[in-house]
């Protein structure tokens, strides 16, 4: 076993993964039984529950797909659970990625010579909590006593620092995975790296670039054979999935040869029909069916250089991550496009496994196990920067065992034996500080020594430590921002992008709703969201707590105090606590922390109801000539296609797609809600201007002398609320308005009669129409003979009898504070 | 305020929970200064020495905690975020002259000040027998 | 002796016949005659015969006591010993007493027997809850509502009993019987007397009908704050004799003779300078900082309008000019920050919150006098505004979806849950003027008297949704709203 500390990283990937070993110098990957650095993240489970990882079991892939399964990792945090037929068994998508891990930590221990108890894991920077944890949740299975994750982009960027030469810059990397686009804006100052910015399209991956070459082969094969191949058809997933294959192993042939052929083993059976497919595949064929696609990474690029004041050209370094990057028409149009230089020796594949090993050295995490070497001396408590990008860092140390420490003298020495600490003497409490001097970029040893009064050595445990100089990044930093939704649909935040982790924090919050003790209908919420848009139900739902009546010890009234305490490991793990002062109760049952499932029906009607939507938002905005959202309304328009296409996907049984789906929808569905808010102003604005002229009018007539005062301060208030377009202040003044108007309005003689005839011309819609029929009839008798109050008795009573305006929209994931 | 909030839930926060106070420096600290002085006050921290478990503020003295102390590194790492740190930092941290007191709860009455006479009756539920004497 | 066992038997069998038609508003004053005309000849002969030296008569008479004075017995025995079921049973009797809410009387009694235990039990507690509100529907009353806050007293939430005990005094005479009135008084007094809110108890009290000791003790609170109509010595004997508990009120009697002493007059609160008022340094920045330290650092009742003029017009300094932008420019660019704006952002934003949640805090508002008007209070005074109508307003709404999904909850909690509203509603008027009352009252009006009607037509609740179409009306006339104010008067006419 090493002597040094060495630092575990790995690369839980949708498609492969990677581990690496860093020793404080050098990075190494460690290779597999067939001596790859890849490592497939396909999973195979035989009919006698024999389990195989890796290259061999993405052999059976194509044959037997039914116990063999790959990208899980798209679906882990859901409660989709995947089944192998033969064994009749199913596994959580987390237990899957476990097995993965296993067989990575067997590889190790073969390349190490011991099982690593800690490690790094590499994360996309979209997941959300409810991924994160299953992640944590995967490595636990799999063996590993601690575990901290780091998000991907955050990894490559460490591994290119780490291998870089110059000191400061900024740099951009260009993350293209599996499903996923990531860009982040990265700064290196004094040794230090900070994520400046980060943008993304959660909708472009490599799998789009298989996609548009799938499309293409089917419409060669529709053209040339008259097939049609559909992907909402399930009967037709097994020769898909055959297909896609096929695609993939020619896009990467393509990487090196200009042309390559594509040759399915065997026909496809399509509806009875046996399809061939033998074609060739130019170069410049997928380059054209792909360059939209690179054109959508790099636009997002440039909007990540321009929101941080950045231009092209601008930028110290690029550097390339993920398979889809060595396809040489990426790489040339990206170097274009941004006017920056690739980081030179970085394979794009192998980049994040050693971006977190290095990162499990900044943490601290040295993946042998505990209390390995046992030295006999008094106890020494250390504390130092396991890697630090300070050249001059302290170490605190403190004598913890029962013993002299009077005169004691503690020196420490580097063991090229070119530095030694003056003698410190021990405080009060048998601690001491002393400051180191490094050597650049390399793992510094360190021997400490303690003499006592009397000048004698003292035997130390341990008696050295070693510390890595090099770039560094101090805590994981939170992806996304995490809060509570509030009942008018706002978000309180907990914890803003960016923040360390781990994290604590509480605020006191109010309820909103009554819980009646014992009443089992009193359910109070407090929704906890991630996300960063201001609204809570455009923000994902990752758990929530609960107060029931049956759990109160007494009624618990609305606008009490709630104390709610929030709290996020370094594993994506949340804890939530609400604790309520007036009854002196804790809750802290944390319900639903999954993702939900997404099922094609679900998804077909919410992409019905947005066509619709969008239908009306652009009549509205073509009306207006509102460019901005009839831009924005194309926009959402095309990628509804994409989440459509997902969709039919998810209909012929791709889980993952589904999850896709949902995820695309629920950002749409944000994007909407902006129109429709563009859309609401100016109908309100409108309402306001009539509402008020009106109002001026019957108030004029016959309001009081404070009437007409209270509806002039009114209307100064809405021309307020208008000019600082404040919807909510304005739909407040024109209730007071509206009041007003309705007050003077029914202090004309015929104002009754004028609102019967308006309440019986919307009889047919009453719930009760026979009891409708006969207030009508007696509201005509009491109109001739010009009975005033009976009329007015019959049209409220007929009101009664009408239609509700469609229930409101639930909002804000129902939550019962504020 | 409960004791579960670091950071935060009270105005009084911004100033007392400063990340120049948390980590005992000036606004005018370097960026290296600043890693330096965390690392080294994360390490005294986790040794539980004494001298890191407070510090001074101009609201008065605070209890230290890790997470203050990283999340007051993360905030300064941030250029905007320290310029604004910067400013709510601009008091020396012993400024105060007189011992701070505790911000009284919200509902607390007005209590007029006529020396002891219209001082609070506590034990008034007992005598009155609304409650059993100790 | 059989005789008199035959006539308790006979009285008792009588009581538990009598009440089962009786409406929860309706004197059965016939009822209890007839009770004493049976029970009184029996306890005069047991009386003499005890006289006589016939001991053995003793528990028979007590009982015979007990049985004709059932509230008396409660409040000087059983209360005293913290016995509250049986408290609860015996008043379940005192059909003269608690007249017009009897169920919530007995749950009253129990309640006070509850806190007079040493030890609290949260059995016998969560028992008379039940009685509250799992029972049958029963009409909730005056009495009901300060048993209520009892119980919320005896499990240590004082906040919450005094919200709902203040409200007492808002159900119908014919709801709420005088006793009940009394005591609420009698328990806000010595609430506010331990919190030394002298003034408050000086409200309370004016007047007998308040109850003796509320009078007592607003005779107190009158001396103590040394108001010239204060009643002299003889006046405080002589409510000291008149008032139950003469020992406990002893000493705080003695406080307020010493005050009309001239005991304490020496001792004026000094004029010291806030915390932090040392510290005024020459630049803005420091200035601003300075008072704004100063004034967190505060006991927030001593925060007075002054000192937030002073920190607005501080904070103006910065804010309101241009060099501070110019200096913070200067800084980001030596820092590597993108510009100042964002940090000015920051900055206005924190200082107006903070400035909101110190008015938010306080109990009187920050009404717009003086000459040089501040544009940061001026902010602060609207996000006050707006903070405190999006707490009633969401109150609002979410009683509204309650209303109609028809999600119903016990009586006392559907008071409770108006009684919060209410205080919010008050809280705001309060503190942001008429302009909030008017705004606010325009949103909760259709939802108040939804729940009003819904409570009084549907729920056997009249006197609670009487309660609210009285405040309803209340708010209508000093809002000056015609057509509330007529709606309103027609429902307050359909009585309890």
């Amino acid at each position: 076993m090493s002597l040094r500390p060495l630092y575990v990283g790995i690369d839980l990937g949708t498609t492969n993964s990677t581990a690496a070993v860093f020793d404080g110098e050098k990075v190494t990957l460690v290779r597999n039984s067939a001596g790859a650095t890849l490592t497939p993240s396909v999973v195979r489970i035989d009919a006698r529950g024999g389990v195989t990882v890796g290259a061999k079991a993405r052999r059976f892939l194509e044959n037997d797909a039914d116990n063999t399964r790959s990208e899980f990792k798209r679906l882990m945090g859901t409660a989709q659970s995947l089944d192998f037929k033969a064994a009749k068994t199913s596994k959580k998508p987390e237990e899957l990625a476990a097995e993965v891990l296993k067989s990575l930590r067997a590889d190790i221990k073969e390349h190490l010579g011991f099982v690593p108890s800690r490690a790094v894991i590499s994360v996309p920077a979209l997941f959300e909590l409810p991924q994160s944890a299953a992640t944590s949740e995967a490595a636990r299975m799999a063996g590993f006593e601690k575990v901290e994750l780091i998000q991907e982009p955050v990894a490559s960027a460490l591994a290119a620092g780490w291998s870089a030469d110059e000191k400061a810059g900024s740099w951009l990397v260009y993350d293209l995975g599996g499903g996923t686009f990531d860009a982040s804006l990265l700064e290196t100052r004094d040794g230090l790296l900070r994520v400046v910015g980060h943008d993304g399209d959660n909708f472009l991956g490599g799998r789009d670039f298989d996609a548009a070459l799938v499309d293409w082969v089917l419409q060669e094969v529709e053209r040339t054979q008259g097939v049609t191949v559909s992907r909402a058809n399930p009967k037709h997933a097994a020769g898909l999935r055959k297909l896609k294959l096929a695609v993939e192993e020619v896009k990467i042939e393509l990487t090196r040869a200009t042309e390559a052929s594509l040759v399915l083993s065997g026909a496809l059976e399509v509806d009875g029909v046996a399809v061939e497919i033998d074609l060739v595949v130019e170069r410049s064929t997928l380059e054209a069916v792909t360059s939209a696609l690179v054109e959508r990474s790099i636009e997002v690029c440039k909007r990540l250089l321009a929101a941080h004041g950045l231009g092209p050209g601008q930028i110290g370094r690029v550097v390339l991550v993920g398979g889809p990057t060595v396809m040489p028409a990426l790489r040339a149009r990206v170097r274009e496009a941004l006017g920056a230089p690739f980081g030179a020796g970085l394979d794009p594949m192998t980049l994040v496994a050693q971006g977190a090993s290095i990162y499990a050295a900044t943490a601290g995490l040295d993946a042998r196990a505990e209390a390995t070497m046992e030295e006999s001396g008094r106890r020494v408590w250390l504390q130092y920067p396991a890697m630090s990008s300070d050249l001059t860092p302290h170490v605190i140390g403190r004598l913890v065992d029962a013993g002299q420490n009077e005169g004691v003298k503690i020196r420490l020495s580097r063991n090229d034996g070119l530095w030694t600490s003056p003698d410190v003497a021990l405080d009060e409490e048998g601690a001491f500080i002393v400051t180191l001097d490094l050597l650049p970029r390399r793992p510094n040893v360190f021997k400490i020594e303690a003499r006592g009064a009397n000048g004698k050595a003292i035997a130390l445990s341990p008696s050295a430590f070693t510390i890595v100089q090099g770039m560094t990044i101090a805590d994981p930093p939170l992806s996304r921002t995490v809060g509570v939704a509030l009942a008018d649909d706002g978000v309180r935040v907990y914890f803003a992008r960016g923040a360390p982790l781990p994290a604590k924090r509480t605020f006191t919050h109010h309820t909103v709703e009554s819980v009646a003790r014992g009443s089992t209908e009193c359910l109070l919420k407090i929704p906890i969201v991630q996300g960063e848009l201001a609204q809570a139900h455009l923000c994902r739902l990752v758990g929530s707590l609960e107060i029931g009546g049956a759990s109160v010890k007494a009624s618990l009234p609305a606008g009490s105090a709630v104390e709610i305490t929030l709290e996020l490991d370094r594993g994506g793990h949340l804890s939530a606590r609400a604790l309520v002062p007036a009854l002196g109760q804790i809750f802290e049952q944390v319900a639903h922390l999954l993702v939900p499932d997404a099922s094609p029906d679900a998804l077909d009607a919410t992409v019905t109801a947005m066509r619709g939507r969008i239908t009306e938002l652009r009549a509205d905005a073509m009306s207006r000539n509102a460019e901005r959202t009839i831009g924005r309304l194309t926009y959402v328009e095309c990628a509804l296609l994409d989440a459509e296409r997902e969709t039919q996907a998810a209909r012929g049984g791709d889980a993952d797609a589904g999850q896709k789906a949902r995820r695309t929808l629920l950002e749409l569905d944000g994007m909407l809600e902006e129109c429709e808010a563009d859309k609401r102003w100016p109908e309100l604005e409108s309402r306001a201007r009539r509402n008020l002229s009106e109002a001026g009018i019957w108030v004029g007539q016959y309001g009081s002398k404070s009437e007409q005062m209270l509806l002039e301060e009114a209307a100064q208030a809405v021309e307020k609320a208008r000019a600082e377009r404040n919807a909510v202040e304005l739909q407040r003044q024109l209730r007071v308005v509206n009041n007003l108007y309705n007050a003077c309005f029914q202090r004309h003689p015929d104002a009754w009669a004028w609102m019967f005839e308006d309440a019986a011309s919307e009889a047919d819609q009453a719930t009760d129409m026979v009891r409708a029929r006969t207030l009508v009839q007696s509201g005509r008798k009491a109109l001739e003979k010009r009975d005033m109050d009976a009329l007015r008795g019959i049209v409220q009573d007929l009101w009664k009898l009408l239609p509700v305006s469609a229930q409101k929209r639930r909002l804000g994931h129902d939550s019962g504070v504020r | 305020m409960s004791e579960a909030s670091p950071v935060g839930t009270n105005a009084i926060d911004r100033i007392r929970d400063n990340p120049f106070y948390v980590l005992g420096l000036r606004p005018d600290a370097t960026r290296q200064a600043i890693e330096r002085q965390g690392t080294k006050l994360l390490g005294m921290l986790e040794l539980e020495l004494k001298s890191a478990t407070s510090y001074p503020t101009p609201v008065g003295r605070a209890a230290r905690t890790p997470e203050k102390v990283r999340a007051a590194m993360a905030e300064l790492r941030e250029p905007s975020r320290r310029l604004e740190h910067e400013i709510w930092a601009r008091l020396e941290p012993e400024a105060m002259p007189a011992a701070p007191r505790d911000v009284a709860p919200i509902d607390d009455e007005i209590a007029p000040r006529a020396g002891q006479a219209a001082d609070p009756w506590p034990d008034a539920f007992v005598a009155l027998g609304w409650r059993a004497g100790r | 002796m059989n005789g008199a066992i035959a006539g308790i038997i006979a009285s008792i069998l009588i009581s538990r016949l009598g009440p089962k038609n009786k409406g929860p508003n309706k004197p059965n004053v016939p009822f209890t005659a007839a009770v004493w005309s049976i029970l009184v000849p029996i306890g005069l002969v047991l009386f003499a015969g005890v006289l006589a030296g016939q001991v053995y008569l003793i528990p028979p008479l007590l009982l015979i006591i007990a049985v004709a004075l059932p509230w008396t017995t409660t409040r000087l025995v059983l209360i005293p010993l913290g016995f509250p079921r049986v408290a609860y049973w015996l008043t379940r009797t005192a059909e003269v007493t608690f007249d017009g809410d009897l169920h919530g009387g007995a749950v009253l009694a129990g309640a006070w027997a509850l806190l007079r235990r040493r030890e609290p039990d949260e059995a016998t507690a969560a028992w008379l809850d039940d009685r509250l509100r799992l029972a049958k529907p029963q009409t909730l009353g005056g009495a009901g509502i300060l048993a209520t806050g009892l119980l919320l007293a005896g499990r240590g939430d004082r906040d919450g009993a005094r919200a709902v005990i203040r409200t007492v005094i808002d159900i119908d005479a014919r709801a709420c019987p005088e006793a009940a009135r009394r005591l609420a008084a009698a328990w806000l007094a010595a609430d506010a007397a331990s919190r030394g809110a002298w003034r408050e108890v000086a409200e309370i009290g004016i007047g007998f009908g308040s109850g003796r000791q509320a009078w007592l003790l607003s005779a107190v609170a009158q001396s103590l704050l040394g108001e010239p109509l204060a009643p002299g010595r003889l006046g405080l004997w002589l409510r000291w004799i008149v008032a139950p508990n003469r020992r406990g009120t002893l000493a705080i009697v003695r406080r307020a003779l010493d005050v009309l002493d001239g005991a304490y007059l020496e001792i004026e609160s000094s004029d010291a300078p806030p915390a932090g008022a040392a510290i005024v340094a020459d630049d803005a920045w420091s200035t601003a900082l300075a008072r704004h330290a100063a004034l967190l650092t505060k006991p927030i009742a001593s925060v007075e309008q002054g000192d937030l003029l002073a920190l607005g017009r501080a904070w103006d300094a910065i804010l309101e000019d241009r060099a501070a932008e110019r200096i913070l420019a200067e800084r980001a660019l030596l820092i590597g920050a993108d510009g100042s704006a964002r940090a000015l952002t920051r900055l206005r934003e924190s200082v107006e919150g903070d400035l909101t949640a110190l008015v938010l805090g306080r109990d009187v508002g920050l009404d717009d006098r003086g000459d040089a008007p501040s544009p940061t209070l001026e902010r602060v005074r609207r996000r006050v505004r707006d903070s405190l109508l999006v707490g009633v307003e969401s109150a609002s709404d979410a009683l509204r979806r309650r209303i109609d999904d028809k999600r119903e909850i016990p009586a006392v909690d559907e008071w409770r849950e108006w009684t919060a509203l209410r205080i919010a509603y008050d809280h705001g008027t309060k503190l942001a003027g008429e302009d909030f009352r008017r705004l606010a009252f325009h949103k909760i009006h259709p939802d108040i008297t939804s729940l009003a009607v819904w409570l009084f037509n549907e729920r056997q609740q009249r006197p609670l949704g009487n309660a609210m179409f009285k405040w309803l009306l209340d708010e209508a006339t000093a809002l000056d709203d015609a057509r509330a104010i007529a709606l309103q008067t027609k429902n307050v006419a359909c009585g309890v």
